[in-house]
């Protein structure tokens, strides 16, 4: 067993409003022998707002918590997908625009001086998994769960971030393994509308509704996605009246890999997803595996 | 003031950068802020084509860079779209010429916000403001706070004002903000570029 040592960023999301994502996922690491430290003293990446009005400042915010991973001398896991783009191509400038570079060294007190590596939960996790030393950490299965799988717009990189791979088809073999069926659809990479969902509800309502529609008419009961924001903003704005849960990839992983405290986070989503846990997994892990 | 901008909108005559008042650079500007060739988009439309927002743009992403292609910034940054752009980055991922129309955006709401030209969606830019205050104060961004003074200063106190309870009880907003440890370091950044608010050639 080799064991992974990865400098954590949780960003402000994980470490508020999907505290339950946060915690899974250190669950889950901790099965695949995976070890996060957490960053000293991490602030704001610079996401959405920041660097939507000042750009260069996002820069230097996000640039502050890749010198901490620097002198950490470890790779990065981050597992908000926001927050991944900003830290990403705050590396990218850092390393590779001089005046950027000459910049923030005065501003932070120290330059980048080589990559690190930022991965996402979902760059790391499959291969992982499929390490024969891990073949057995999935012990529980979601067998009969129909789900579609959705990225959110985030996960899909600026042409600046193309030489990252793609992290499209991770929810799908990880689910593969827990033994959910997949619904095929058009809407995986379709944004849930951001920040706009509480300055402009008017526009993103339309917007959810739209996705949870067609994932119903794919066929699916459910909506696992990988970015915490999407998972609020499809809970939250949805008009319909029999809401379809979203489940978040990390949340199902604890589960399928025993761990017992997914009840507390699936009480903290805004749509209750019991109804439809206790309907297809449970009774049909109660009828096949006896209580 | 930890203020994106000192003018008041609407109450003085909008002050311009002579750069932007020029009209002949204004091309260049914005090719330098977002590090992208304008002159690149051939106009296929595929970002207007695959935005999740155009119905409620008045401008589609490409007639932006058609009018900033022309150097008319008026048009530009006074239009809607650059303020309902999320950055969601559809268009940019579809672009053929691999443009990063959202980068582009980004420079243009600095750039409407510099010259101090009213925002066309005033909610979003105090949306903006809003977070943007919050994180200069604790370095990480308290989401309850910046929430409430959103919604005190729309008016729209009763919306959303479930789901908002319940993820109070659930823990999931916090009523005490995290802090940065060395809060003196975020201010110095912050500090930094607002003190260059003005001045593009010093800019980078």
């Amino acid at each position: 067993m080799n064991e992974k040592h990865l400098a954590y960023y949780p960003g402000c999301t994980l470490a508020s409003t999907a505290r339950e994502i946060d915690e899974a996922l250190h669950r889950v690491c901790e099965r695949l022998d995976i070890r996060l430290e957490t960053l000293p003293d991490w602030n704001c990446c610079g996401s959405s707002s920041v660097h939507a009005v000042r750009p260069q400042l996002a820069v230097s915010l996000a640039g502050r918590n890749l010198i901490q991973a620097q002198s950490m001398a470890k790779d990065m896991m981050v597992m908000c997908a926001g927050c991944l783009n900003r830290l990403r191509s705050a590396h990218v400038r850092l390393l590779e625009d001089p005046v950027t570079r000459r910049v923030n060294a005065t501003l932070l007190g120290d330059r980048l001086q080589q990559e690190i590596g930022i991965h996402h939960l979902l760059d790391i996790l499959p291969q992982r998994m499929a390490e024969p030393a891990y073949r057995g950490v999935v012990c529980k299965s979601l067998e009969g769960l129909r789900y579609t799988a959705y990225y959110g717009c985030l996960l899909a990189a600026p042409p600046e971030l193309k030489r990252y791979p793609r992290l499209h088809g991770t929810i799908e073999s990880i689910m593969q393994r827990l033994g959910a069926i997949h619904c095929c659809w058009g809407y995986e990479a379709k944004c849930c509308g951001s920040f706009l969902s509480v300055a402009r509800p008017d526009i993103v309502s339309p917007m959810v509704t739209d996705i949870l529609q067609s994932a119903r008419q794919a066929g699916a009961e459910c909506i696992v996605t990988a970015c915490a924001m999407c998972q609020l903003n499809l809970e939250l704005r949805s008009t319909e009246k029999d809401r379809l849960p979203v489940f978040s990839i990390v949340e199902l992983a604890a589960y399928g890999m025993g761990e017992s405290d997914w009840p507390t986070w699936f009480r903290k989503h805004l749509v209750d997803p019991m109804p439809l846990f206790e309907k297809r997994v449970l009774r049909h892990r109660a009828a096949h595996h006896g209580p | 003031m930890n203020n994106l901008h000192t003018i008041t909108f609407g109450k003085e005559p909008p002050f311009r950068h002579p750069s932007i008042a020029d009209g002949k650079t204004f091309r260049k500007i914005v090719n330098h802020l977002s590090r992208q060739k304008v002159e690149m988009c051939w106009h296929c439309q595929c970002c207007g084509g695959g935005c999740p927002f155009s119905d409620h743009m008045d401008l589609l992403p490409n007639q932006v860079i058609r009018w900033v292609q022309m150097e008319n910034s008026e048009t530009v940054l006074r239009c809607k779209t650059i303020w309902i752009c999320v950055g969601c980055h559809t268009c940019s991922d579809q672009c053929p010429n691999a443009i990063d129309i959202a980068a582009i955006m980004d420079a243009l709401r600095q750039l409407a916000i510099r010259s101090g030209i009213a925002p066309a969606e005033n909610d979003i830019y105090r949306f903006h403001q809003y977070i943007f205050e919050s994180i200069h104060r604790h370095g990480r961004l308290n989401k309850l706070e910046a929430l409430a003074q959103f919604k005190v200063r729309t008016g729209n106190l009763f919306s959303d004002l479930q789901a908002g309870i319940r993820m109070l009880l659930t823990g999931k907003l916090e009523l005490l903000p995290q802090h940065v440890a060395k809060r003196q370091e975020v201010s110095r950044i912050f500090d930094h570029y607002h003190h260059r608010r003005g001045s593009f050639e010093a800019y980078e």
